[in-house]
């Protein structure tokens, strides 16, 4: 049966296959197919990843490889602890330089290959395609009156920004549906902008960003108590591409 | 046991122009596999918002810039002007699911010959024999230099390439598998894309 689209193979020169063979076997578990498979390579070792994508590397060992960007493994999120491992104990692990921008179940390592290529591993456990809420409780944003309407205002002692409009309220998540990274309001541009893989959000959280299927900025539910607006924090609201519109209407004042 | 590396899903490269590459890739893999295999991103910074926050705090593309900091120090950035340049202007190109981030070179690098259409690193494409007469006939449409078709003989587990280079000298390679199992579908691409 027809596999999806995808990378057949990637070939990499190496200076030492004896030294090489090892690491992409043993430190990463690649299934080893064999040597010499292509007769117009020279010589060479060749590796499997699970689906079936190869791995060739090819020895020149009169030149020093060409120092390429880094390349990258998904795993799983079982099996990620014990190969950062392995990593760690050669003393080729660099980390996760850009931890403080990973989701929540989202884990990658940058290392180096016995050539000194920088390479990357990653897995992404099923908790990262979540959006949490920001678990503060009930935060009063303040009174009605203080958000004028166009504005876009952020409340840090929820984690989520009040958007008001002709139609309403909104209190929506700062929290990118995207990867989990943190969107910010650009005022010039009426949108919200996540700098983790630039993805643009309307100001109601529509997502008009480059990675298709990701969902709108989730809201918060809201309630006017007196001339409150009271964000319960704890319960997130995922909305679709056409909800995102739906503004709160503001309770007309009594007379 | 299959391997617990389950898939390369990323491999950047360096590329001198990037409008000149994002338009090679989609012209040239979107006539070989259809374009809605196909999808380019220009994703660099593009606003001034974008710049100066990107400067402040770093972003995309930055990894390199992060490890040479850490490796030799501060003083690097005094040496290679470059190295203060946060957020490395790229593009993002989608192969179906395999995703190549353009980034542009922070210098100028030496290219293999003009002639030479085979070297590494190269990644390679999987086709079966009719995407790979569709292929030549792209490439040809593009005027783009290749080598082959080469036919290989057994143990390869191919058996056919044609072998040629984006305008960056990156070498690519489509290749008919010689298990049929291993043709590309044409699948959408796939969304949520990282």
């Amino acid at each position: 049966m027809p596999r999806p689209l995808h990378f057949y193979s990637k070939i990499v020169q190496v200076k030492d296959l004896e030294r090489s063979e090892p690491f992409f076997r043993d430190t990463l578990e690649l299934e080893s197919v064999g040597r010499d498979l292509w007769p117009d390579e020279g010589h060479s070792s060749t590796f499997k990843t699970a689906k079936g994508q190869y791995v060739i590397l090819v020895e020149d060992p009169e030149v020093a490889p060409e120092k390429a960007e880094h390349w990258n493994f998904m795993l799983s999120a079982d099996d990620f602890p014990r190969i950062s491992q392995k990593l760690n104990e050669l003393s080729l692990n660099i980390g996760d330089l850009r931890a403080e921008y990973r989701a929540i179940g989202e884990m990658s390592d940058n290392y180096y290959d016995p050539d000194g290529q920088i390479m990357q591993m990653t897995a992404i456990a099923p908790e990262a395609y979540e959006t949490p809420p920001a678990g503060l409780g009930k935060i009063t944003a303040g009174r009605i009156d203080d958000f004028a309407v166009g504005a876009v205002a952020y409340v840090e002692a929820g984690k989520f920004f009040i958007v008001r409009t002709q139609e309403g309220i909104l209190a929506i998540s700062e929290v990118c549906t995207h990867r989990q990274w943190h969107v910010r309001y650009q005022k010039e541009h009426y949108r919200f902008w996540c700098d983790r893989h630039n993805n643009r959000f309307t100001r109601t959280g529509a997502h008009i960003g480059h990675t298709p299927g990701t969902p709108p900025l989730h809201a918060y539910p809201i309630e006017f108590v007196g001339d409150q607006i009271v964000v319960d924090t704890d319960r997130n609201v995922a909305r679709t591409q056409d909800e995102a519109d739906r503004m709160i209407p503001v309770p007309v004042p009594v007379a | 046991m299959a391997s617990p590396m389950v898939e390369f899903d990323h491999a950047v490269i360096r590329v001198n122009d990037l409008i000149v590459a994002e338009r090679f890739y989609r012209d040239v893999f979107s006539g070989i596999y259809g374009p809605e295999l196909v999808n380019v991103e220009h994703t660099s910074t593009c606003t001034v918002e974008e710049l100066l926050h990107l400067s402040a705090r770093g972003g995309p593309g930055t990894r390199r810039a992060e490890i040479e900091r850490e490796k030799f120090g501060r003083d690097r950035e005094e040496r290679d002007p470059t190295a203060r340049i946060a957020g490395t202007p790229q593009g993002t190109v989608h192969i179906g699911e395999a995703l190549i981030p353009l980034f542009l070179a922070r210098r100028h690098d030496q290219e293999p010959p003009p002639e030479q259409m085979r070297g590494q690193p190269r990644h390679s494409f999987p086709a079966s024999p009719e995407q790979m007469e569709k292929a030549i006939e792209v490439l040809r449409t593009n005027r783009v230099a290749f080598e082959g078709p080469v036919d290989h003989p057994e143990p390869a587990l191919v058996a056919r390439s044609i072998y040629f280079k984006d305008p960056s000298s990156n070498f690519l390679e489509i290749c008919v598998p010689r298990d049929p199992e291993a043709y590309p579908s044409n699948e959408a691409l796939p969304t949520h894309a990282d």
